[in-house]
């Protein structure tokens, strides 16, 4: 019997697969992308257990056990640096988050179309910006004679340099990113708010119902979905802040609410190329990204109809 | 495979057909430079013992012979290494092709450890800090061990370092393996940064150069409710050559640096001194006299605020910095004159050589090694490349170019402000009568640059080769700089000290922490976030963490050092 259904199987595979070659073509190249540059040099995380010295290749260096992470947990900067990566996606998420869908909604909601598509192009552009170049207008806006404190002085404000104060580095730093991306980030929900039909609009208006009713009732439960998959997929980021932008923005005054995880890992890590150190923590803070992303998807399903798998 | 071999033949008989014309080219340019070579000859009539060995006749088996190069690079002025001269003259000179290997700027030190990683190495490899130092890459069988090569395939190098017994102590580890080409200068190179300020500033209140920190107070104050000057002084902490070492230096301590105190190792940013420096610059702060902004100011708004004459002095200055500022300084205020100045003092009628501490010695060697790959084909190929650096022509060609292009011997001795002490034995009579003198290619660029972009071009890059720090045009107050800055004798630096494996591991468990925590600090304690009277226990705080283990291993090294 088991033999039986197995041929069958092996029979509709073969069926599907003649049927749909050019797809189990295409597909073929994506996976092969995945095995090749994901998933076999994954191996490569053995050297969070080893103490990898480049010159003597993956296999050959010594192995430490968990030396890494304890040498980790036991840094005076641990607690630090773990509050700090949390608070700044807390913080991302609370405000950066929402940011594109307004932007998003809003757009929807412009019957203008040149000035739409104005603002649309004014807000993406911010996304090509290098980072550095980014940074160095946040550094040249933040100064003590800088724009901000130029405009603030106006109202009765002591200019002082904003980035050398710790309790505003979080603001300018979730602030200035959605800056940056909160017009790449409509991109998604405008194509989404396309696929709502047009008709519901129409019946809602007959029934009565004004712009701000039809958009509690249709516009917002229309991107619902891809709002929750985007959010859950957010979620599987929360321990992860890129390097780059904080060591531009951060100083000595504000490493008690700029100094994250990674920041640190680079002082400690890839300038004194301790790879396995870096390595180390990388796998630790995927390990806790990977438990939030199952969490995030784990509560939505429960409570909406809306999960990745 | 049909096909395969079809396309093989013309791709092999294509390299062929290149390769033969390569060595043709080479033998043909080859000739030409013997000529050259004969020409100077009897210019040099001493200069035939050390030259002689590991002269250009050792090349004649090499013709055609490549070797790869990795080589960081960046300039603004040539699109890559191969067009600069001193390159393009070293393939005619030698007949050797070399390949260069160029990491994206910026990324080099990422890029070279990728390099190691992969296995893949070239013959030349310029260290970027191997982790765990160069004794441990020739352990680990990545660069080749040279104590033995060198005698045999390296005279030059090994005549220089013969030199001097210092010479030989700083190029080598502290167990007497020699694993790279170093860059040596054989003479004491000038100091090269220190404090500056605005004359014409100080000339228009009625003020003389500060000396003592008494004097600069007031200098500062007067720039600030006189001058109106936003920023007074600039005080680059984060600046890479320690902005705040010469006013931390006035008082026996370092911003971050141990210090060799008569044979004992201490750390700067923990003596008794450095409490007073930071209440100085804690005082300083407060009543507006250094830079608000320097906790985020980064070079080059830094290098606009001393240009737009928002700046009144400079803590501590480069001097290759003078000119450029000059330059765009004049273009908007014709007075603008940025005068160096002395390390400050104490107390008035101090000498600056007796109080200050942490000068900018230089050693003989510069570091920058060139190691070359224990996996190379071609050891003595690449030996006797690199040593030709370290010869009276290649003295020559590295720092001055090609002659008749770059440079031209023209009458009259070399002066101790150009580096006589540098030039090799082999060039000692004729400095005597005669000095190599820049062409208007580097002062007076067809292509409009200055001469510190020209050298991009004309001289050797910034790597190892014997190398005189005075080849270069330089602006006056960069002489004054020098002399100036140079006043500082007894010297708390640290000889080049290296370190054993397990001492890296310990350096980075423990100084980042240390680092992390004792700039948090410095910064608060200047703003004033934190009460100068926590000086203490920030002390404590730092032994915590493990500086007095650091301060053995630095101990220890500086002895191992002194043993060699």
């Amino acid at each position: 019997m088991i033999v039986k259904t197995h041929n069958r199987k092996m029979n509709i595979l073969k069926t599907d697969f003649k049927k749909n070659k050019y797809i189990y073509l295409m597909v073929s190249i994506v996976v092969a992308w995945y095995i090749i540059f994901a998933y076999i040099p994954m191996y490569g995380v053995i050297i969070a257990f080893k103490d990898f010295n480049p010159g003597r290749g993956i296999l050959n260096s010594p192995w430490v056990g968990l030396d890494h992470f304890k040498s980790f947990f036991i840094d005076p900067n641990f607690r630090r640096v773990i509050t700090n990566t949390f608070l700044i996606n807390i913080y991302d998420i609370l405000w950066g988050f929402p940011a594109p869908i307004i932007l998003a909604l809003l757009m929807n909601e412009v019957r203008s179309k040149i000035f739409k598509k104005t603002v649309q192009n004014l807000t993406y552009l911010p996304f090509f910006i290098s980072i550095v170049v980014v940074c160095g207008i946040i550094i040249d806006f933040t100064s003590t004679n800088g724009l901000i404190n130029q405009l603030l002085s106006h109202f009765g404000v002591e200019k002082t340099n904003l980035l050398a104060n710790k309790d505003l580095f979080r603001t300018i730093f979730v602030g200035s990113g959605i800056w940056q991306g909160i017009g790449w980030g409509s991109i998604i929900y405008l194509a989404a708010l396309t696929n709502i039909d047009q008709q519901q609009y129409e019946a809602a208006t007959i029934d009565g119902a004004g712009r701000w009713k039809q958009l509690l009732h249709i516009t917002l439960p229309g991107i619902s979905s891809t709002i929750m998959i985007l959010l859950i997929l957010r979620m599987g980021s929360i321990m992860s802040v890129g390097f780059e932008k904080i060591i531009l923005l951060y100083n000595p005054l504000t490493y008690d609410t700029a100094d994250v995880i990674s920041s640190y890992v680079y002082r400690r890590g890839l300038l004194n190329a301790d790879y396995s150190y870096s390595t180390a923590i990388g796998l630790l803070n995927s390990l806790i990204n990977f438990f939030f992303l199952i969490g995030a998807n784990w509560l939505s399903k429960k409570y909406s109809e809306n999960s990745l798998w | 495979m049909k096909k395969m071999k079809k396309l093989g033949l013309p791709l092999s008989s294509g390299i062929l057909v290149a390769s033969m014309v390569l060595s043709l080219a080479a033998c043909g340019s080859n000739t030409n430079n013997s000529e050259n070579t004969s020409d100077n000859a009897p210019n040099t009539p001493d200069g035939t013992a050390t030259t002689g060995a590991g002269s250009l006749a050792d090349f004649a088996k090499f013709q055609g012979t490549k070797l790869t190069y990795w080589h960081p690079f960046s300039s603004t002025y040539i699109k890559s290494i191969n067009d600069n001269m001193v390159v393009q003259e070293m393939e005619k000179r030698t007949g050797i092709k070399v390949d260069y290997i160029t990491p994206p700027s910026g990324q080099e030190s990422d890029a070279f450890n990728l390099m190691i990683a992969s296995g893949e190495l070239p013959d030349i490899i310029p260290d970027q800090g191997y982790k765990g130092g160069g004794l441990k890459a020739v352990q680990d069988g990545v660069y080749l061990k040279l104590n033995d090569l060198i005698p045999k395939y390296a005279p030059n190098y090994a005549a220089v370092l013969a030199q001097n017994p210092d010479f030989a102590k700083q190029a080598k580890e502290d167990d007497g393996t020699i694993w790279s080409f170093k860059m040596l200068q054989t003479d004491e190179e000038p100091s090269w940064a220190g404090p500056a300020i605005r004359k014409d500033y100080l000339d228009e209140l009625g003020l003389q150069v500060p000396k003592t920190i008494d004097d600069w107070t007031n200098v500062l104050k007067a720039l600030k409710d006189k001058k109106k000057l936003e920023t007074p002084m600039l005080l680059q902490l984060k600046s890479k050559f320690g902005a705040a070492e010469a006013f931390a230096g006035t008082f026996g301590s370092s911003y971050s640096q141990f210090l060799n105190k008569n044979g004992t190792v201490v750390y700067g940013p923990i003596e008794p001194g450095f409490k007073d420096f930071l209440t100085l610059m804690n005082q300083w702060y407060k009543e507006g006299l250094i830079d608000k902004d320097f906790a985020t100011r980064d070079d080059t708004s830094a290098d606009a605020q001393v240009t737009s004459g928002k700046a009144g002095a400079v803590a501590v200055a480069f001097y290759g910095s003078f000119g450029p500022w000059a330059t765009s300084g004049k273009a908007t205020n014709p007075d603008y004159n940025l005068v160096p100045t002395t390390y400050p003092v104490l107390k008035e009628g101090d000498d600056p050589a007796k109080t200050i501490h942490v000068g900018n010695k230089n050693w003989y060697s510069k570091g920058s090694d060139i190691a070359i790959s224990a996996k190379s084909k071609n050891v003595e190929a690449a030996l006797r490349w690199l040593d030709y650096r370290y010869s009276a022509e290649g003295f020559m060609l590295f720092n001055y170019g090609v002659e008749g292009v770059s440079y031209n011997w023209v009458d009259g001795p070399v002066e101790q402000k150009d580096g006589s002490g540098f030039f090799p034995p082999a060039l000692s009579e004729r400095i005597k009568t005669q000095h190599p003198e820049f062409t208007d290619l580097l002062t007076k660029n067809p292509d409009g640059v200055d001469f510190w972009t020209a050298i991009d071009k004309y001289k050797s890059l910034y790597e190892a080769y014997l190398r005189n720090p005075l080849s270069y045009v330089m602006a006056p107050e960069v002489y004054d700089a020098m002399d100036k800055w140079s006043t500082p004798e007894k010297d708390y630096n640290m000889p080049p000290l290296s370190s054993t494996d397990e001492e890296v591991k310990v350096n980075a468990e423990v100084m980042t922490q240390i680092n992390t925590y004792r700039e948090e600090m410095v910064y608060k304690f200047i703003m004033g976030e934190e009460p100068i009277d926590d000086f203490d226990q920030y002390v404590a705080q730092i032994k915590k963490m493990g500086i007095d283990k650091m301060i053995k291993i630095t101990q220890d090294q500086l002895e191992r050092y002194n043993n060699r």
